[in-house]
């Protein structure tokens, strides 16, 4: 009965088009949810001077940005020669972590790491199992230091937190080293304000690593304790090794050690009123005997 | 043609005096040290005295063959400027995601870095050189230019 009134209405064909069109656009969905399968992948326009593979390295803690052993790194992939790369990412942890790509110089062994200059080989990103990473250079000559990442979102904050520090070292401050420290407090002060007002755990953390907190600290230790107390939740390595930077046992150590004095002071106390009354028992014992 | 004569040889000398006065680059001070490790655990600092520099370029390369070795710049305020770590530790504990590549793993290791500080702080700066029985090389060249005006 439906369908015959279906069929006899005159919008009929108008819901077959209006079917079709939904079938079809879920069709394009499910194709591209499968094409953009997760993944860290992308294009290095490399020199001759460089090996055409890049590494994959697990970062456990924001002190370890900038060791290299080889224990760190977990997959290499083959770059081809149109530059792309690409890692698997599904066997990852499902929380976020910090990860590292480097390549390496020839001469020099796959386990190699350059910090500054225009052959610097490495870059930080933060992933996931689900999510998807794009990285693409736009230099030759220096594979790093003009690079684009898209894809998962905190990767846009940690690059803008990069540029922010990255200032210090390209201002010219006119031989004023006033003005130098001035500005170079400015810039750590902007790094804990997006450390205290970010969202996301590691970008968080990741300011403050780079705010230089451990010449901070003694000047700011309210803003630490809470900090601290404010991701008091976070269990992850960046966070238990962050906590243990910090020299915030103090308080915790001042406790216990007035719990254990007032104990024993209890104990004794205790134990001379006992020692008193047996005392007075064997007096009273000596004054009944004859 | 002796007039041609001068007038060339006066623009010739013309043009070498402009390029020595004109770039404004000041005098440069070259340092290179080279350190062998051979399985010890001693911190070894090297100072770098600035005084008036304009700019100091600091590069220090190493390859660690056996252990781990640790490099540290400090200012002369003492704070770190700087830092890398090669070789088989981590600063904290062992990750869970193990390498899959476990053929390099008793290979050699290096780590650079390249530090250039425009208007640097006067005084002592330190690069501490902390080995953990390392068996390598470490190389630091440090650059320093300074205004001559």
């Amino acid at each position: 009965m439906l369908i015959r009134d279906l069929v006899n209405c005159r919008y009929y064909r108008l819901f077959i088009v209006i079917f079709l069109v939904l079938f079809i656009n879920l069709g394009i969905l499910a194709e591209q949810a499968s094409l953009s399968k997760q993944s860290i992948s992308g294009q290095l326009l490399l020199d001759t001077i460089w090996e055409p593979v890049v590494y994959l390295s697990y970062i456990p803690a924001f002190s370890d940005m900038y060791t290299m052993s080889h224990e760190m790194i977990i997959e290499r992939s083959e770059i081809d020669n149109a530059g792309n790369f690409y890692f698997n990412t599904d066997y990852l942890p499902p929380q976020d972590n910090l990860y590292r790509i480097h390549i390496s110089k020839k001469d020099d062994p796959p386990a190699s790491l350059i910090i500054g200059g225009k052959e610097e080989n490495h870059l930080f990103f933060i992933a996931n199992c689900t999510s998807n990473v794009l990285i693409n250079n736009m230099s030759e000559k220096k594979p790093f230091k003009m690079i684009s990442i898209t894809g998962y979102y905190p990767n846009h904050a940690l690059r803008q937190v990069d540029e922010i520090e990255n200032y210090i070292d390209s201002m010219n401050y006119n031989g004023s080293a006033v003005k130098k420290e001035f500005i170079t407090k400015a810039i750590y002060g902007k790094l804990r304000f997006i450390a205290d007002t970010s969202k996301h755990p590691l970008i968080s953390l990741y300011a403050l690593y780079k705010s230089k907190f451990e010449s901070d600290f003694a000047v700011n230790q309210q803003f630490y304790r809470n900090y601290i107390r404010k991701w008091d939740n976070e269990k992850s390595t960046y966070f238990t090794s962050f906590r243990s930077q910090l020299p915030l046992s103090d308080n915790r150590e001042i406790l216990y050690r007035f719990l254990i004095g007032f104990i024993f002071l209890c104990v004794g106390f205790i134990l001379s009123i006992f020692w008193k009354s047996r005392i007075r028992n064997n007096k009273r014992i000596e004054s009944l005997s004859v | 043609m002796k007039t041609l004569v001068k007038l060339f040889a006066g623009t010739l000398t013309f043009m070498f005096l402009l390029t020595n006065l004109s770039f404004g680059q000041g005098t440069e001070l070259d340092l290179k040290r080279s350190i062998s490790l051979s399985g010890d655990s001693e911190t070894e600092e090297i100072e770098i005295k600035v005084e008036e520099t304009v700019l100091l370029n600091i590069n220090i390369k190493s390859n660690v063959k056996v252990g781990g070795l640790t490099i540290e710049i400090y200012d002369p305020n003492g704070e770190k400027q700087g830092n890398f770590s090669v070789g088989n530790q981590l600063n904290s504990k062992k990750s869970s995601l193990e390498s899959k590549d476990k053929k390099y793993k008793n290979e050699e290791v290096s780590g650079q870095i390249e530090k250039k500080i425009k208007e640097p702080v006067n005084g002592n700066w330190i690069i501490k050189i902390i080995p953990n029985k390392a068996e390598g090389t470490v190389l630091i060249r440090s650059k320093q230019v300074y205004n001559d005006n």
